[in-house]
């Protein structure tokens, strides 16, 4: 009777070592396997003052990361999304804040799982454009002396990137010229981001 | 922004970013549009108040105790003018400059002074009573912030030309004044 007794509780015992090694043997297939990554949108903002691409997704699993290129091949900007997050941003220009695209750009998104490719799509942006109209100026009379004060501008841009306006510290700065002189001048409000369709004065 | 000290009647702005750029052209045709008064009408202008006062022909002329008279074939024109500091520094009178008459000709002349003229050393009593006394307009002399100056332009021109206008300038910024006669 006893030893009918130890030859169950040894047959249950084998089976749930059976069902954990199975279990542990599921876990590793499971972990080895890619996560299902579906990327729903892709969007160009500024993020923190760089232009940006903002990657909407949902995944499964996590542990995998976003890796940005130009059309090169180099590495620009790369982000692993932290558990729970369904949206990331990768830098268009690197670690160079304040700096508008002017030209035409392809870049390529790719999201790497332990080294495996699960994403990847090539993308094309114009580059910032603009429609610069001069809206009014104010001067200002001294002793016979008339004095520019002021140009009020407005900015439309008609491009697909942000554009960045300031004096010094935009890739490439406003500048203002009197005749062929530049102008030193400075914009209210320090620094102005035109985003794609807007229009600032 | 700025401010950038406005010259022209037009200037030229343009606004870069990068390769986009754009050229506007803004007009100030308005304040250089010249001042125009007619002989005996006060106006102002920069820290100014001036008349011309009067203009004639004179055939004699006495600056200090000298006597003068035109060269051969010329007239000598004396345009009296008055004006009044009314700013709150010392101004110089070179701040009024650049005069010019012009004549039915539309021939402009500018200043002439003594030493253009023909002098008259033993003038008889008959030019001593008839010559015109004028003060000579001196670029160089200060004027008090209220107070008045009087000076004389002189001008030499054929006789055979009237005078039609005398054109001048205010300050830095060249404001022209023209003053018909």
């Amino acid at each position: 009777m006893v030893r009918k007794l130890f030859y169950i509780a040894g047959t249950i015992a084998l089976i749930l070592i059976a069902i954990v090694i199975v279990a542990f043997l599921y876990g590793v297939y499971q972990a080895g396997l890619p996560p299902k990554l579906e990327v729903k949108s892709l969007q160009i903002d500024s993020v923190d003052g760089y232009p940006s691409i903002i990657v909407e997704f949902s995944t499964d699993k996590y542990g995998f990361v976003f890796k940005l290129f130009d059309e090169r091949g180099e590495l620009i900007d790369m982000k692993m999304p932290s558990t729970g997050a369904t949206r990331v941003s990768l830098s268009l220009v690197g670690l160079r804040p304040y700096t508008s695209i002017m030209e035409p750009k392809t870049y390529t998104l790719k999201a790497f799982y332990d080294d495996k490719e699960i994403y990847s799509k090539t993308m094309t942006i114009n580059g910032a454009s603009a429609q610069i109209k001069l809206l009014n100026y104010t001067t200002k009379l001294t002793v016979m002396r008339l004095e520019l004060e002021s140009l009020i501008i407005e900015v439309m841009n008609t491009g697909d990137v942000p554009l960045y306006l300031c004096e010094i510290t935009c890739k490439p700065p406003l500048e203002v010229y009197i005749n062929g002189e530049k102008a030193f001048f400075s914009i209210d409000g320090e620094m102005v981001i035109v985003m794609p369709g807007e229009n600032v004065k | 922004m700025l401010p950038v000290t406005i010259k022209e009647p037009k200037i030229n702005v343009e606004v870069a970013v990068g390769r986009i750029r754009e050229m506007f052209t803004v007009s100030f045709e308005e304040f250089f549009k010249p001042i125009e008064v007619r002989i005996g009408e006060v106006f102002a202008v920069g820290n100014w108040e001036i008349v011309v006062a009067g203009v004639k022909e004179v055939q004699y002329l006495a600056v200090d105790d000298s006597y003068y008279s035109a060269k051969q074939g010329m007239k000598i024109v004396v345009v009296h003018v008055k004006v009044k500091n009314v700013g709150v520094e010392e101004m110089y009178l070179s701040d009024i400059w650049g005069f010019t008459l012009i004549t039915t000709a539309r021939k402009g002349y500018e200043l002439t002074y003594t030493f253009d003229l023909e002098p008259v050393f033993w003038p008889s009593p008959d030019i001593v009573a008839s010559a015109t006394k004028c003060i000579s307009y001196n670029a160089f002399v200060k004027v008090s912030p209220g107070t008045w100056m009087e000076f004389d332009l002189l001008f030499q021109i054929p006789q055979e030309e009237e005078m039609v206008e005398l054109r001048f300038k205010v300050g830095m910024l060249a404001k022209e004044v023209i003053v018909e006669f």
